[in-house]
Order: structure tokens, then sequence, then C-alpha cells
């Protein structure tokens, strides 16, 4: 059988079997006796080592293969799980994704070292205390069935009485590959031989005539250095028959000779097996022994029958998922893009015909083409759209973890309870979202939960809770990060904010609650008293803010002091598509996205008040600034003697502030053309989109805008 | 202004070009306030009809704005206002020569286009200082085809920024 070994399946295979390790060392922190999550630990580490061994990333099967062998030993009772063990383990981890992340780099220079001998530490800690039962091969020891998923290296493992090294395991997947039989061969000596080791070399001699050994325990040099083993396991890989095997080694002072085909483990072979005796015994059978053996010893301790594995990987049958590059889902979308284009277009030449043509029975024909043609095409879209669709639960697989170690490190008492990770969006935003949400949850760990006594104090219970969640609101995705926590003080914001010249005093003394809070957003401002590795220094919240806004999403922030703080970050589902309210002035039509506009009202010339020379509208008793578009763009300024004109009430930076245009067009879904040259880059206009007349419409990056205006440069 | 440092790029540029005398540019030719010019053929796209033009907000006065190209959302030069030329009213022969520069798409409004010519390397000299129209930055070199001076514009040069000003 041919082993096909396909790096990028290792890799994914990898990342997922990661998580699982990640979410179940998590999981047993809290509940350390959790059977059936030792097992998934267990089977994750075992198929992390397959995986790692076939590949040949020695290191990464060292680690596993020690991890494998720990939860072996919980599994069996023989080890309790202690916290020095999880914190061990979380570590290994770490230098797992380390290893991983080497692995396009094609070098391995991360040192395993440490982690590895706390690891065996471990281990021999265990073996120290009390040696493992020894189990013998008996028909009176009915072979144990356990959840364990199978591979080729333990079915030889298992054999040869000993685990497999990487290199081992490596060579003896590569020797299947080569489709030559393996066999397996049991050889015990006879108590009369004399020169135990003349006629072990002897017998490893016949081996390397007739094939090739894979490996053999004891070791080849070990036998031929000692006279005290007296029983060999041998796998090795020959084109010669068993029969003619067996009639080269059948020597006299051979006492058992037992040869079988080594055959990797299949689920199949498995099931045959469990019906069957214990397989040692059952070959012991089939042959003709010259004396009754004594108990047979076998060296290894519990590694006796498999069971079928769980997981997907590998099945052959059944799987209705398929991996497909991201690239050609993108060229699809592409496609996608230009036909909505083209769709609209072609709404308009009808429209436009039946004006011309009036309505008879080839322009009816026609609307209702051009509406088939709509429906597929905006469902072709969608559906390409769900392609690209991914739970936001890759990015929140990482936060229980980056939550406990920083709160073991502060020594602060947190749950972090995550909600609605199947929410799906767009991969490239889950790509990008990853590092702004990290942000805010240790902004919310560090410092917005207090520390336990202060808590305490405050008549809280000790343990805070942080809130992760993910939601669908209309076209936006919402993420949430909520803290049970001590909430913004907003007198120390506004100092701050006025000590670092964001703010005036009098503009300090002005500003709303909600205002003041998202001061938090402005570049250069940290109220962290001190400097911790946990939270960064000044840079912070306001590159969140950035990295939002580079995803046309937008953050805000709701505190109160001493219940807590909710940022919740709106995105739009995807990147590639926009809704917008498209608004002409002057003689041009711009997009301004849904996600920021509030609401749009008409105002009439004597509705403007006049506030330091600035135009504004009080609409329900709030005063609103009013930015007219055309000027803040330089794009030629229209009549401003219309006596009504739009306004399109934004949400940035903070602030409501509204937008006066000439007129609506109305709301469209727009494919965003981005303006790819620095010829044409201006700040406050994220890109452009092609309209159904084939026009252009540039779309308008309203926190970018704003803040210009704000900071005086527009 | 630094005219050695200005200078030594484009020299070295026509050492290159005389080093080779076999070579031959194809290049296409195109009017722009009186003179002829000449690119590198292999550089050009496309050449496509005035249309439309998308104002862009705060961008340099030679540009002009976005236009839709099939699906494609390109930028749009004035070369005249590039090379601080007498700007003048678009006619029926305007064009907007879409040319690739450095994987990027952008398009140069021109007075008309004339046709594509080969021109070998040894008829082409490198450029004065006295060359009507455009900066010295942006030239090549000056060919000469039947007593008609063309110049070959270094296309590499147009999509700088800032446009330096060399009197």
């Amino acid at each position: 059988m041919a082993i096909e070994i396909d790096l990028q399946d290792f890799i994914d295979e990898a990342e997922d079997q990661i998580r699982v390790l990640n979410d179940g060392l998590l999981a047993l922190e809290k509940d350390e006796n959790n059977e059936e999550i030792i097992n998934e630990v267990f089977r994750a580490a075992h198929t992390l080592k397959g995986g790692s061994g076939l590949v040949g990333f020695s290191k990464l099967t060292e680690l596993t293969h020690h991890l494998e062998s720990i939860f072996d030993l919980i599994r069996d009772k023989k080890l309790a799980l202690t916290s020095m063990h999880l914190d061990v383990m979380f570590e290994v981890l770490d230098v797992i994704m380390e290893l991983m992340g080497e692995i396009d780099s094609d070098q391995f220079t991360t040192d395993i070292e440490p982690v590895s001998k706390k690891l065996k530490a471990i281990l021999d800690a265990q073996k120290n205390a009390g040696s493992p039962p020894i189990v013998s091969v008996k028909k009176s020891e009915p072979a144990k069935i356990e959840t364990k998923p199978f591979d080729l290296s333990d079915g030889a493992a298992e054999f040869i009485g000993r685990d497999l090294t990487a290199e081992e395991a490596g060579n003896l997947s590569k020797m299947l590959s080569e489709r030559d039989p393996i066999y397996e061969i049991f050889i015990r000596i006879s108590q009369d031989c004399d020169v135990v080791s003349l006629f072990m070399f002897m017998i490893f001699n016949k081996i390397n005539e007739l094939g090739e050994l894979v490996l053999s325990n004891p070791p080849e040099e070990e036998l031929q250095n000692n006279d005290d083993f007296k029983e060999v396991r041998i796998l090795f890989s020959s084109i010669v028959l068993i029969d003619d095997i067996r009639k080269e080694l059948q020597m006299p002072e051979v006492e058992i000779l037992l040869i079988e085909p080594f055959q990797p483990e299949t689920p199949e072979t498995l099931l045959e097996k469990l019906f069957k005796e214990d397989p040692v015994e059952a070959i012991l059978s089939d042959f003709v022994i010259k004396e009754e053996p004594k108990d047979i010893e076998d060296p290894a301790p519990t590694k006796s029958a498999l069971v079928v594995k769980e997981d997907s990987s590998g099945s052959k049958s059944g799987s209705t998922t398929l991996r497909v590059d991201s690239v050609k889902i993108d060229v699809l979308l592409e496609l996608a893009g230009e036909l909505v284009i083209n769709k609209t277009r072609f709404v308009q030449v009808q429209q436009d015909l039946e004006k011309i043509l009036g309505k008879n029975v080839k322009t009816s024909d026609l609307k209702e083409t051009v509406t088939q043609l709509m429906r597929i095409s905006n469902e072709l879209q969608e559906s390409i759209m769900q392609l690209r669709m991914v739970a936001v639960d890759q990015v929140f697989s990482r936060f229980p973890r980056v939550v406990r170690d920083i709160a073991n490190k502060l020594d602060k008492g947190i749950d972090l309870i995550v909600e609605g990770k199947d929410t799906e969006l767009d991969k490239s935003v889950v790509e990008e979202i990853g590092d702004p949400l990290m942000h805010l949850v240790r902004n919310s760990v560090d410092h917005g939960i207090e520390s336990k006594a202060e808590r305490k104090r405050k008549g809280k219970s000790e343990t805070g809770t942080v809130y992760l969640r993910a939601f669908h609101q209309g076209s936006s995705i919402v993420l949430e990060v909520q803290d049970d926590g001590k909430g913004l003080d907003i007198p120390v914001i506004k100092s701050k904010a006025v000590q670092k010249n964001i703010i005036t005093e009098a503009e300090a003394a002005s500003m709303s609650d909600k205002e003041a809070a998202n001061l938090v957003f402005a570049p250069g401002f940290s109220t962290a008293e001190s400097v911790s590795d946990l939270s960064g220094r000044g840079v912070g919240m306001d590159v969140v803010k950035k990295n939002v806004e580079r995803l046309n999403g937008v953050v805000e922030i709701v505190s109160e002091k001493d219940v807590g703080s909710t940022f919740t970050i709106k995105l739009p589902l995807t990147l590639a598509i926009i809704s917008a309210m498209l608004v002409r002035t002057s003689r041009n039509i711009y997009a301004i996205p849904l996600v920021n506009v509030i609401e749009v009202v008409e105002v009439s010339k004597k509705d403007i008040v006049h506030i330091a020379k600035k135009e504004a509208i009080s609409i329900r008793n709030e005063t609103i600034n009013i930015l007219r578009l055309d000027e803040v763009l330089q794009i030629g300024n229209t009549n401003r003697e219309l006596e009504t004109f739009q306004v399109v009430i934004v949400m940035a930076v903070g602030e409501r502030i509204g937008f006066g245009v000439d007129s609506l067009i109305g709301e469209q879904d727009l494919v965003i053309k981005s303006l790819d040259s620095h010829l044409v880059e201006c700040p406050g206009i994220a890109g452009a989109s092609i309209l159904g007349d084939a026009s252009l419409a540039l779309i308008v990056d309203v926190s970018t805008l704003v803040e210009k205006v704000i900071a005086g440069i527009y | 202004m630094s005219n050695t440092l200005d200078k030594l790029p484009v020299v070295q540029n026509n050492q290159n070009l005389v080093v080779s005398d076999e070579e031959v540019f194809q290049l296409v030719t195109f009017f722009l306030g009186g003179e002829v010019y000449g690119i590198d053929i292999l550089a050009v796209q496309e050449i496509i009809r005035m249309q439309n033009i998308t104002d862009v907000p705060r961008t340099a006065d030679y540009v002009e704005g976005v236009i839709n190209l099939r699906g494609k959302v390109i930028p749009i030069i004035d070369l005249r206002k590039r090379f601080n030329l007498v700007a003048s009213e678009e006619t029926k022969d305007s064009r907007i020569i879409v040319v690739e520069i450095h994987h990027k798409i952008i398009g140069m409004i021109v007075d008309g286009v004339s046709k594509v010519i080969r021109l070998n390397a040894d008829l082409v000299e490198p450029p004065s200082l006295i060359v009507g129209g455009a900066d010295y930055n942006y030239i090549k070199g000056v060919g000469r085809i039947n007593d008609q001076l063309v110049i070959l514009l270094d296309i590499e040069k147009i999509n700088d920024v800032p446009a330096m000003v060399v009197v």
C-alpha cells in the first residue's frame, strides 16, 4: 500500500488536532477527570504524532509522543493530572505551534529540549512511583478494548514491544510504501543455547540476506554484545515467500519461531481482531511448539487491541467537503461581481427601452428575462459569498487560552464565555479581525476585570466574566467583548485627553460620557497607569480602530463605572461588497456605506443654525454639525441657494455628523474596486464602484474623512 | 536644482542605448503640444477614445480622475498638465493611451495618436536641455525619422511623484 503524504494535508490536519489539544487542555483545567476529554486529547496527540512521523518532523513527533504517553497513563489512571502537568502541556503546545510556524521556512530552529525534558520528567516521575503492572499474554487475560486510533506505527509498536522513534516510524512507512511485504518475526532461543549473541548474529545475517531489516527489539547491536536476550522481535521487509523465510530461520537452537505478514491496522482488520482471541496466542496455536512455553511476558504493558478511529481524516467515503484553493473562489467572486454590474446595466437598458418603445409584448418579455437574470445573478453572487464564509470560531478558539494565561499571570479569576462561535463571516474578514479582537480581550482581562480583592471589596463575585460574542445584525456582523469589570473612569479619561492635547478643557466639559469613552480610540491615548507587557503601551485602541475601519467597520464602546465595559465591533459581512447610500453632490455620485449611516433627513435652509461659522442643525434636541460633502472634498461647490437639501447623518469617531448632499439616489449593494494607485489616493475615499450605467461612484471612507475635518486638514 | 544628480540615471540610460547598436525601438507615437512623442509599444495596453472621467477629490492637478475600463477602475492623467505644457481643450482627436507601468495600469490623455514606428537605436540621441516640450527628466532620448523629431518618453518616470519641474 502506498502512502501519499501531502504536506498541506498534514498541516491542515495538524491545525485541527492542535485546536483539539488546546480546547481539551483548557477543558481539563476545569474538569481534570473528564474521561471523554482525556481520550480526545490522547487521540489528538496520537494523530499528530502519526502525521508528523509520516512527514518526518521528528521534533514534533518527539513532543507529541511524550504527550501521548502521558495521556495514556492518565487514561489508565496511573497518573493523576495536576495543574502543573497542564502548565507544562500548554508550554508544549506553544512550542508545537512555533514548530508548525516553521514548516514554511523548512527549518526547525525551535529548541524543544526544555519542554521535552519537562515532559520526560513527568513520565519518569510516574515510572518511579510504581512500575506498571505487567500484562501477560495469556488466554485468561482477554484483550482489552480501548478507544484509540490506529496507525501503522502503533501496529508495529504493538508487535515490537516498544514505541517507535520518529525515524523508525518514518522508515517503516517508507518501506510500506515501497510495496514489499513486511513480516513480523518472533524468535525465542532455547535455553540450551550457549553463545546467544553469535546465534543472534547469524539470524540477523539471514534476515539481511532475505530482505531488509526495518527494526528489532532489542536492537541488533545490543544482541550481539550481550548473551542475556533469548527473545527477539523483528520487523523486516522481504520479497521472499513466508515459507522460505521460515525454512531459512528454522535452526536447531530456535525454540519458537513465529512469522506473520505485518499489516498496518485498518478498521476492518481491527474489527476482525476484536473477534479473535489475543493475537499472539492465536498465532502460537498455529505452530508446532517444541516445548510448552512458559508465560510469554509482553514487555509492552498496555498496547493491546485497538479500536476504530473516530475522526474523519483519511476516511475514504462519505466525505462531503471539498478543499478548494481560495484563489479560485476569489476569481469566481470577481466574475460574479462583474455579472452583477452587468445585470444592473441590463436593468437600465430595459427601462430605457420601455420608455422609448412603451409597453408591448417584446418589452415585457425583456423585462421578465431581465428580472430572471437579476434573480439568478444575485443568487449566484450570494452562493459564492457563502463559499468564503467561515465560522468565527477560527478566531475565537484562540481566546480561552489567552484569557487563561493572562488571568493566571495576574492572579485574577476570569471566566470567558464565548457565544455565537458558529457565526459565519467572510474569510478575509476573519483573517483581519484576530488582532483587534485580541487587543480588546486582553484589554478587558488586563484593565477591565479587577483583582480578586478589589472585586470582593466591591461586593462582586471574585471571578470576573468576559463575554466574547458574535452575531448577525442585518448585513453586518457584530463582535462584542464585554466584561463585568471596573468600567471606564470618565473623569480620568477626560483629564488624560486634555493632558495629551487630544481635546481642550472646554471640549472636555461639554463632552457626553459616551463621547468621552470613545476618546480611548484616539491616537496616543492609553490610560494604563503602568505599562504592562500584556496590553502594550500607547499603541492600542487607536490601532484597533484603524484596523476595524480598514475593514469598513466601526468600533464603539459603552461603559459604566463598576458595572463593566462593552466593546462592539460592527463589520460588513464581506469586504468585497458593501451596502451603501448613493448620493449626488456637485456633478458626482458618492456612496456612503450604510454601516455608518444613522438616518437621512431633508433640511431646509431656514433650519440651519450657525455655530462658530459652521452649519449645524438640531434634531430631537441634539445639535449636529453639517459638513458639505462637496466642500470637504473640494469638488466644486454646489448652488447653495437651493431651498432644501439632504443630510445623511453618520456615526464616526464617536460623533454624529451630517453630510450635506444635493440629493439622494438610493441604497445599493456595491462591488468595491480599490483605487489601486498613488495617483488617485485620497484619504476619505475608500474606493470606487461601477454603477448600472457604467459610470463610477466613489465610496466615502466616513471615519477618515471626518477625522481629517476634525484635525483641520480638510 | 541638483542637475548632476538628476542627470545621472538619464546618462546611464543613453549609454545603454548607444552600446547596443542593433537595438530597434518599436514605438507608439502621439501628438502633444505640437511635438511628436514615442513610447515603448510593449508598455501600451490599448488606446481608447475620451470618455467620462470621474473626479477623485484632492489629487494632483494633472490627475483627471478615474474611468471604468471594462470593469477595472483606472486612473487617468493629463499628459499636458503632467509636462507643464499649456492646457488645451479636448478635441475629436484626443485619446487616452492606456499603459502599464510597474504593474499598474494608467491612462494618459494625449492630443492624438499617430502611428507605430520602428527606430534604430543609433538614430536616437541623448536628450539635450533644449528640446521643447516635456521635462528633460521624462525623456530617454530624441530620435529622428525623415527630419521629424520623435521624443522618446521614459514611461516609468511619468508615474513618479511629485512632478519635477526643471527649467
